[in-house]
């Protein structure tokens, strides 16, 4: 009974971890349009978009429908021919003039059926003014014509072009960010603890923790440039945000260098501390001031969507909170055991 | 304490003038680094002439800074601290520093525009960027400078601690420098150089307010 008393964090902690991998790797991502050729067409004529799915399963829906939409109006599809259960030919006829008041020229495209539910592909096909002849449709545009969507069964995480699978990965380096600022938090709060109370057990801990921290800064660099390389084409690209970082994580080996090379354990411990919450401040404008200043294709800067309402779903903030909840349990778990460690090897000596 | 300040740094201007050779060797330093840079660099472009002026004044700063403290060991420290508070020797220090490198960012960017011909046509902006650049250089070193000296190995112990926390001030000061590229005054260059601007005074303010009250327990054993 006293031990689990004592232990109860490390479970959760492992449990959070063990729940955050297994829902974080092992659910599916909603339904979506991976492409749709031709990108092209010219107003007035008609065109059949051959567009791919995405985990749909289109041959065991009964009902499909299909939508072009500009702004608030739309077209509906003429006919849709399922080919299989990713794919799927759709027929429009695109009507002779772009729709009052709007320039935007670049269509959604939009499938709907009960078994898949409503999946789009933003900025589908681009519509040209027709060249040679003049179109022969007849169809026009109709404002908010898309109506009762369908909603698709499961627990499931967003899709997003671009990201597609990789969308996991924000369990796995995002929420390693949020414990590594944490752990560093409670390093240099064990830090000035030191400085007011002269006390051998907090320089330990803040050590300890610090190291923990420098831990998951590696790891979450690595899931970063891995990440990066499916997204930006490359695992390390100069990006402002992954400088600062590396440059984050530099500050941090040098507090370790400082400890190294200074053999008097209490001078050591003052002039670690000092530096410790130094460092800690110098961070700040460092993660969150200079990347602003400058373009990134990180989400969050220069334009680029963050991790915001858009893109964190209700399902994937819980996987999101808990696993963040996990990798810090797990990281004070590891810091209290090496600063124990420290401790007892202090006293043999 | 304003008392004390006074002194304090009446008291290293007077160390200063009576050890010229340290400054002189200052001099010397930015001298032959701007040397070695126009025998490597036949032609620099505005953006590189910015760049690489920052370069050598961080280098000059470091040593600077240090220097400021190595001839305070020993014994003298001591006698010091029964003296004086950590927080008044702080803002001496940080203000003496502030004015040697003012001084001697002045007389690099007049003998680098001298050799090369400078590029800026926006001198006040420069000019502030300068006086904000030693105003930062000093106020982030200031304290590293105060570590390193009690390690061992004081020299590279105080590029490695202090690169990595100046480098927000360094990447601020040669992004606000490039607007003084294109003429004009400091209220011409508009918003994207005033976010510079406060961005880096955040900064400075920040390390100011963090340094000046670890500075007593980094004196005192």
């Amino acid at each position: 009974m006293n031990l689990v008393k004592n232990w109860w964090w490390k479970i959760l902690g492992m449990l959070l971890l063990i729940y955050g991998f297994a829902a974080g790797l092992l659910l599916p991502l909603k339904t979506g349009i991976t492409d749709a050729s031709p990108f092209t067409a010219e107003l007035g004529k008609n065109i059949s978009i051959q567009s791919s799915g995405y985990n749909t399963f289109y041959t065991a829906s009964e009902e499909h429908r299909a939508w072009l939409k500009l702004g608030d109006y739309s077209i509906a599809a003429n006919s849709i021919e399922v080919l299989s259960d990713q794919g799927m030919t759709i027929n429009f006829d695109i009507p002779q003039e772009l729709p009052i008041g709007i320039e935007e020229r670049s269509a959604t495209l939009i499938i709907d059926n009960e078994l898949d539910g409503t999946h789009l592909l933003p900025g589908a096909v681009y519509l040209n003014e027709a060249k040679d002849s003049l179109g022969t449709s007849s169809k026009s545009w109709e404002k908010d014509a898309i109506k009762s969507l369908n909603k698709q069964e499961g627990i499931t995480f967003p899709y997003r072009n671009t990201l597609y699978e990789t969308i996991r990965n924000t369990y796995f380096h995002v929420s390693l960010w949020f414990a590594m600022m944490i752990i560093f938090v409670v390093g240099m709060v064990n830090s000035i603890r030191y400085l007011s109370s002269k006390k051998m057990i907090f320089d330990h801990k803040a050590s300890s923790f610090t190291s923990v921290g420098i831990l998951f800064g590696i790891l979450g660099l690595l899931t970063g440039a891995v990440w990066a390389k499916h997204t930006w084409g490359a695992y390390w690209s100069w990006d402002i945000k992954q400088n600062m970082t590396a440059i984050a994580l530099l500050i941090y080996l040098a507090y370790f260098v400082l400890r190294a090379s200074i053999p008097d354990v209490d001078k050591k411990a003052r002039l670690a501390s000092v530096y410790n919450i130094f460092a800690f401040s110098a961070l700040i404008p460092l993660i969150y001031v200079i990347p602003r200043l400058f373009s990134s294709l990180h989400p969050g800067n220069g334009g680029n969507p963050a991790f915001g309402s858009q893109d964190l779903d209700n399902t994937m903030r819980l996987v999101f909170y808990p696993i963040i909840i996990g990798w810090t349990l797990f990281g004070w778990w590891i810091a209290t055991i090496k600063s124990r460690t420290k401790t007892l090897e202090e006293k043999v000596s | 304490m304003l008392k004390d300040i006074i002194n304090l740094l009446k008291y290293e201007f007077t160390i200063e003038l009576r050890q010229a050779h340290a400054l002189g060797g200052l001099l010397l330093y930015v001298l032959s680094t701007l040397f070695i840079i126009f025998i490597s660099f036949s032609n620099v472009s505005g953006p590189i002439w910015i760049i690489l002026y920052w370069i050598i004044v961080l280098f000059a700063s470091v040593n600077a800074i240090l220097k400021s403290f190595t001839h305070e060991m020993g014994k003298r420290r001591l006698y010091y601290f029964s003296l004086v508070n950590g927080s008044a020797l702080y803002i001496s220090k940080v203000v003496y520093n502030f004015i040697i490198l003012f001084i001697l960012s002045i007389i690099n960017f007049t003998i680098f525009g001298a050799i090369s011909g400078s590029p800026i046509l926006n001198l006040p902006l420069f000019l502030l960027a300068i006086l904000l650049g030693s105003l930062g250089l000093s106020m982030g070193l200031t304290l590293i400078a105060g570590i390193a000296s009690q390690s061992s190995n004081n020299g590279t112990m105080m590029t490695i601690l202090g690169f990595p926390i100046i480098i927000p001030i360094l990447i601020s000061l040669i992004h606000m420098s490039a607007y003084s590229l294109q003429a004009g005054t400091i209220a011409s260059v508009g918003a994207e150089a005033n976010g510079d601007i406060m961005s880096l005074l955040g900064i400075i303010l920040l390390l100011f307010a963090v340094s000046i009250i670890l500075f007593p327990f980094l004196w005192k054993n």
